[in-house]
């Protein structure tokens, strides 16, 4: 019988000597996912405490090989190896955040990981289809939560606040927080945990040093000299359609015994009133035209068994989950009283296990081998309506059809076996395969000229690789891979309707798989004083996706919108290779008295067929029978030396370079996309200083000085120009 | 061939320039034409003669006419425009096409017909649905700027400062559409929902959209001397929704049944702004004076056209009663608005007369003759 929890503990806190530190006391089930033979690094609790960053994929800015676009403030989206969004797979604790309306491009999803909930966020470069899927073409990101800590005896109750501030773009936010943890049962063999709190944030209008430059500007007198996004008000510094209101809750409990744990957890992000900064106003329009995201919700509620089933199923895990995302998207015109709210809402229901054997090994054999199993299933079920208002006269209709043909369904999923198999030399060889299973169905709408979908994809894919670790101590690791990957087309490549930066874009309920080939090599170096990773790759895509130009009488039916806009684009597996190749890497050494440099580097080329034309307006530009893909990273990097002499409390003091060459690479999309001046983005080098001090394990305060020149800068394809000149202050408590 | 002797010609030209403005029937010595062409007591002809009743009416030295001889007899270079069809410069169908084919959809909900009923209340939603299209007609009133007005004083190659706060009402002339138009519409969309005099309130929608479309074709001229090459099809689906000649949309749909002559020189006009992209096809354009003679061109025709059309439009004044006629004069009171530019550049004395008339709020006061006389002399050729 659970031990009724005396209330004296819990005011009395702290009443128990923690286990470890906060936070990372316990491990779930969901400890080191990603395959750590591929090229993986990982962003801890203690980097986010020193970088603070705004957001979850703000934190992967400093990763090798991650780019991270954004286009709105509230909105961030990574590319992973030059692929993001529907390309890349985000996972939450293990489970699959991405569904089925992932949209072509960077999206707003990994903004809605609240990051003082994450206790690291690992990155997988390079295609992982095997374990994670569909999607998985450039990479996987996967966040863990933290949670909560498990006492062995008696019960403790620890609260906290947060607090963070930025005067760049005046958020002021906090987040009150607390663990509970009490052990069950005389033997002490059972326990609980939980972690739990509420936060939220008010952001202001981003300011930065004034806008950038177009690189054409002076070439061409059809090009202004500044680019239309964003727009800027009257003080030049303050850049229009940025700012946002977020408000986050989430619990975790934790019932563990010695071999078998469950986790029923809730996490909600409430994300309201954000611009797309590139849409508000559009480019050429007036200020009162804008699109915002009035509501950003994503709720996900799971139940998690991990247990030891004995040497067959060891690490296994199983998930219910329940994920919703909302989002209400509000296009106004003041000028024209008019205002179109748009209403999405995916639910999706997971089903997720995995499990690995332990070392099959006969006696005296210098072989052994590991398999790790899993499956997983995940259904969408998506509703979508489009409403029109006349503000004036107070007049709303009910459009024919939203975003997504209302009633639409998506499942994914498949099963997995992954074999590690240790061989004598130091050599390990590494190999696994996934059946997948991809089904789309979508109501026919006559009154919106909706075609119905009812198709299925089966892919199967697989990877292979080799270690070899040339001395004893497994200093130098050489590593080879071949992986294979997948992305089904989603509900949004099926049956979405919406404008994009580039334009409008109509669906094609024909589209077939993309498929990725990479081919990776990388030598890993582990001494004591030198931590480094170099990987090259080459990706090939077939079948990939891409945007097309299309003319006004190929737009559907009742679609009056797609003949209206600017350019027309529709998506369409690319007859020939697309390929994206590049290096990374990350060096990171330790130097004596707490001092240590951490550098990283990127490189990325990608080029597809030409399919299309440019659209109106794009002048001077050449097309090849091959051209650029859509928003490749430029050549860049990050330079960091940190001066921390106390391990774990004290002083902590860093200075940072991020650097990025100019992109002036574009692909057909890009170069009638607001998002990129005209033509390509120029380099920049900002400089941020960090100082972060740990009283101890009550009190914490970390402050940033970011952009310390006021440098105008810009991350490829993003509708924001970087934050100036500004101070960045978190503050934690109890 | 005349074609051959182009500098001449060009020359030629700008004494004739002077010439045209008489409205006399401008000829060329025979001994200049070495080309076919009608001749006229010993005197060729560049143009075809004006059909009755225009018979007076002459074209200019500096027009573009590919209705006579596929150009050859006039002063412009050979070119694509030549057969008289119009040719895509861009990829494909215009996006303006599309706002005018739901200009027209709004014509047949609100004003086409006005021996129907009054339109209702949700006639006026489902129009101004057809108005706010996304990237449709509403978005760009508010960005449409008179290219008859001097630019804004914009900085760092910025030509679209309409659309910032606040410089529409320091520059309403230039920045009409959101100046002038957009209130207008906005206004009149709100009375028409409430069913106040709907028939009035779609006649000023009538008006400010036949300003708008006017207006659209003659600065998507200008964005295509600088900005997109292919603006110069948006002019064309301005004015016809991107049809041939005998496609008879958007203000041809106007123009025609008016004045035939007039919509066939406004679209020998959208040839001639066609013809002038193709012989200087660089950005930014390096012949000015064939792009100010292929907008002069394309906005006289247009000019005369909707004079017909206001003139029309006052002659049906006296027969019409009660919300019948008040709609009337609204439309005669915008329209009459948008054409005192052209009258005031043509002479001030009878712009007055003519403003005086269309102004006027009550349509007892309007003295038609005197306003259809005042368009008679303002605007006496296409």
């Amino acid at each position: 019988m659970p031990r009724p929890l005396p209330a004296a503990l819990l005011l009395a806190w702290p009443a128990v000597a923690w286990a470890q530190e906060y936070g990372t006391s316990v491990r779930g089930g969901s400890d080191g996912e990603l395959p750590e033979e591929r090229a993986v690094s990982t962003v801890t609790r203690a980097d986010l405490d020193r970088r603070l960053p705004r957001s979850a994929p703000d934190a992967l800015r400093w990763e090798p090989g991650v780019y991270v676009q954004q286009t709105a403030h509230g909105q961030g989206s990574a590319y992973l190896r030059g692929l993001t969004g529907q390309q890349t797979v985000l996972l939450f604790d293990g489970i699959r955040v991405n569904n089925s309306t992932y949209r072509q491009g960077p999206n707003q999803y990994a903004f809605t990981i609240d990051a003082q909930t994450i206790d690291r966020i690992e990155v997988l470069r390079g295609g992982g289809s095997t374990r994670y899927g569909s999607d998985a073409l450039g990479g996987v990101i996967a966040a863990y939560p933290i949670e909560p800590f498990l006492v062995k005896q008696g019960a403790a109750f620890r609260p906290r606040l947060l607090g963070a501030f930025t005067t760049a773009d005046s958020e002021r936010g906090g987040r009150a927080e607390f663990m509970l943890s009490a052990a069950l049962g005389r033997s002490a063999s059972l326990g609980f945990g939980f972690y739990g709190g509420a936060g939220g944030r008010e952001v202001g209008p981003l300011q930065n040093a004034g806008p950038l430059q177009n690189p054409a500007y002076g070439e061409h007198p059809s090009i202004p000299r500044y680019p239309d996004v964003p727009r800027y008000a009257r003080d030049g510094r303050t850049q229009l359609g940025t700012g946002f209101g977020e408000i986050t809750a989430d619990g975790r409990l934790v019932l563990a015994g010695p071999s078998h744990r469950l986790t029923l957890a809730s996490y909600h992000y409430l994300q309201r009133d954000v611009p797309r900064t590139d849409q508000c106003p559009p480019p050429t329009a007036p200020v009162g035209e804008c699109l915002t995201y009035e509501e950003q919700f994503r709720h996900l509620t799971y139940l998690a068994w991990d247990a030891d089933l004995g040497p067959a199923a060891r690490g296994l895990r199983v998930a219910l989950s329940h994920q919703r995302q909302h989002e209400r998207l509000r296009y106004e015109n003041q000028g024209s009283f008019f205002l179109r709210r748009g209403e999405d809402d995916v639910d999706t229901l997971g089903l997720m296990m995995r499990a690995h054997t332990d070392p099959l090994q006969q006696k005296g054999a210098r072989i052994s081998l590991v398999l790790s199993y899993g499956l997983d299933l995940y259904l969408d079920l998506v509703r979508s309506r489009l409403r029109r208002l006349f503000t004036d006269t107070g007049e709303e209709r009910e459009l024919p059809r939203g975003q997504y043909a209302d009633g639409s369904s998506y499942v994914t999923g498949g099963a997995y076996l992954d074999g590690e198999l240790r061989l004598p030399g130091r050599v390990t060889l590494r190999a696994g395969g996934r059946y997948g299973l991809s089904w789309a169905r979508v109501p026919a709408q006559p009154e919106s000229g909706t075609a119905p979908v009812d198709r299925g994809f089966a892919p199967v894919v697989g990877h292979l690789g080799a270690e070899w670790r040339p001395d004893r101590r497994g200093w130098l690791r050489l590593r080879a891979n071949v992986d294979v990957s997948y992305r089904a087309p989603n509900l949004n490549d099926l049956s979405a309707r919406l404008q994009t930066g580039p334009g409008f874009q109509f669906e094609n309920a024909g589209l077939d798989a993309e498929r990725a080939t990479t081919f990776e090599v990388g030598a890993l170096l582990r001494t004591p004083f030198v931590h480094a990773d170099v990987w090259a790759f080459e990706t090939l895509i077939s079948g990939g996706v891409l945007k097309v130009s299309q003319l006004a009488p190929t737009c559907p039916q009742q679609t009056p919108q797609c003949a209206s806009s600017w350019a027309r684009f529709q998506l369409q597996n690319a007859p020939a290779l697309g390929e994206v190749r590049g290096v990374e890497g990350v060096v990171r050494v330790f130097l004596p008295a707490g001092l240590s440099l951490r550098a990283t580097l990127a490189y990325a080329w990608g080029e597809e067929p030409r399919v299309g034309e440019v659209a109106e307006g794009v002048v001077g530009v050449l097309l090849h029978e091959r051209v650029p893909r859509s928003r490749i990273p430029p050549l860049n990097g990050t330079v960091e030396v940190r001066w921390a002499p106390g391990r774990a409390r004290g002083l902590d003091l860093s200075a940072g370079l991020r650097w990025a060459d100019a992109q002036y690479r574009l692909a057909i999309a890009d170069l009638s996309d607001g998002r990129i001046p005209r033509y390509g983005t120029p380099g920049f080098a900002v400089l941020d200083l960090g100082v972060y001090y740990r009283v101890d394990a009550r009190l914490s305060f970390g402050a940033r000085l970011e952009n310390v020149t006021d440098a105008i800068y810009r991350y490829h394809g993003s509708s924001i120009n970087g934050p100036g000149r500004g101070l960045l202050l978190n503050l934690k408590l109890l | 061939m005349i074609k051959a002797h182009l500098p001449l010609r060009a020359l030629l030209g700008g004494a004739a320039l002077f010439a045209a403005c008489d409205n006399k029937p401008m000829v060329m010595n025979e001994d200049m034409n070495t080309g076919g062409g009608a001749d006229m007591a010993g005197m060729t002809l560049m143009c075809a003669p004006f059909p009755a009743p225009l018979a007076s009416c002459a074209c200019s030295v500096d027009d573009y006419a590919p209705r006579y001889e596929m150009s050859i007899h006039d002063t412009w270079a050979k070119c694509v425009s030549d057969s008289g069809e119009y040719k895509l410069q861009g990829a494909g169908r215009p996006a303006a096409a599309a706002r005018t084919e739901a200009w027209d959809m709004m014509a047949a909900k609100l004003w086409a017909d006005m021996d129907r009923a009054s339109p209702t209340a949700q006639d006026f939603s489902d129009a101004r649905d057809l108005y706010n299209i996304d990237q449709g007609i509403a978005s760009r009133v508010a960005r449409r700027q008179d290219v008859h007005y001097p630019e804004l004083p914009v900085m760092e190659g910025k030509k679209f400062a309409c659309t910032d706060a606040g410089l529409p009402a320091m520059y309403p002339d230039r920045c009409a559409g959101p100046a002038h138009l957009q209130p207008i519409i906005n206004d009149a969309f709100q009375k028409g929902a409430a069913q106040t005099e709907p028939r009035v309130q779609a006649a000023r929608i009538e008006a400010a959209l036949l300003w708008f479309f006017y207006l659209s074709t003659l600065s998507e001229m200008w964005t295509s001397s600088f900005e997109k090459i292919e603006d110069i099809d948006a002019m064309w689906g301005y004015y016809n929704a991107a049809q041939q000649r005998g496609g008879i949309a958007g203000i041809a749909r106007y123009i025609n049944p008016l004045s035939p002559e007039a919509h066939q020189r406004a679209f020998d006009g959208i040839l001639a702004g066609r013809c002038w992209r193709d012989l200087d096809p660089r950005l930014p354009l390096q012949n000015t004076v064939l792009y100010q003679r292929a907008l002069n061109q394309l906005d006289k025709a247009e000019i005369y056209g909707l004079g017909r059309v206001l003139r029309d439009r006052l002659g049906k004044l006296g027969a019409a009663t009660g919300e019948v006629q008040r709609a009337h004069l609204a439309f005669i009171n915008i329209l009459g608005r948008m054409m005192d530019r052209a009258a005031r550049a043509a002479d001030a004395a009878r712009a007055d007369v003519l403003k005086a008339q269309v102004s006027a709020t009550d349509p007892a006061q309007v003295n038609v003759q005197a306003a259809q006389g005042a368009i008679d002399a303002l605007f006496p050729c296409p």
